[in-house]
């Protein structure tokens, strides 16, 4: 998944504004950030992603997150979202594409990237749904306003740029 | 011509890898770097322009 998991950070931070939107969108692109400092650090695994998407590695993402979202602001729910954000993107890439359960373990997923139009109604529902959770954030008289809208239409507009892209390129290689 | 051919033939196979990186090949500098570079581009981008939209929509 990809713009869908910031609609996941979104709702969250509709859910509990105490906890910051950058941080949510930290939490909910973790694997992703972590995969990205493994492969600059060179730190391959002969299965993509086990170091930053199977269930062990997810799961030490999440306790680090919610330990150190728990060490700086002293806010036990907020620390227990931060965690199921983090969580979330497992969750919401086993559905758009296929990775690693645990060492040994099988891979697992719909890979819909494969199919870019499901993928986009999926992610744009993800998307709408965070944005609508997101949007009580605001004050009732500006929850209809063009820059609170603006939030939803960019990212689906971004998402299905991304699905184009899917559907034009063999593949894109993350490491 | 060329002022140092060492350099421009170092310049030339660094340009001919980095556009097969680019291409999705594993040329010559097809280092991690490169591939991780659009992970990080694509992750990072999209995540400044939800806060910038968010900032603008509470101002």
């Amino acid at each position: 998944m990809y713009a869908g998991h910031i609609g996941v950070a979104l709702g969250a931070h509709g859910f509990r504004k105490a906890v910051p939107l950058w941080l949510l969108i930290l939490a909910a692109q973790l694997p992703d950030w972590a995969d990205a400092g493994l492969c600059l650090a060179g730190a391959r695994s002969a299965t993509p992603g086990m170091y930053s998407h199977s269930f062990p590695a997810v799961a030490l993402l999440a306790m680090a997150a919610a330990i150190l979202y728990w060490a700086g602001w002293r806010d036990i729910p907020g620390a227990f979202l931060v965690a199921a954000v983090v969580l979330s993107h497992a969750a919401a890439d086993w559905v758009t594409g296929i990775k690693p359960t645990w060492p040994g373990g099988p891979m697992i997923g719909l890979q819909l990237y494969s199919r870019p139009a499901i993928d986009f109604v999926l992610e744009a529902a993800v998307i709408w749904i965070g944005w609508l959770i997101y949007r009580r954030s605001f004050p009732p008289e500006r929850r209809q306003s063009n820059a609170v809208v603006a939030v939803l239409v960019a990212l689906i507009a971004v998402q299905l740029i991304a699905d184009v892209i899917f559907a034009v390129t063999p593949g894109l290689r993350k490491c | 011509m060329v002022p140092n051919p060492g350099v421009f033939l170092i310049s030339l196979g660094l340009g001919a890898g980095f556009i097969d990186s680019i291409a999705g090949g594993g040329g010559l500098i097809a280092l991690p770097a490169i591939e991780s570079l659009r992970l990080i581009l694509a992750t990072l981008g999209i995540a400044l322009l939800t806060l910038v939209l968010d900032r603008r929509a509470r101002k």
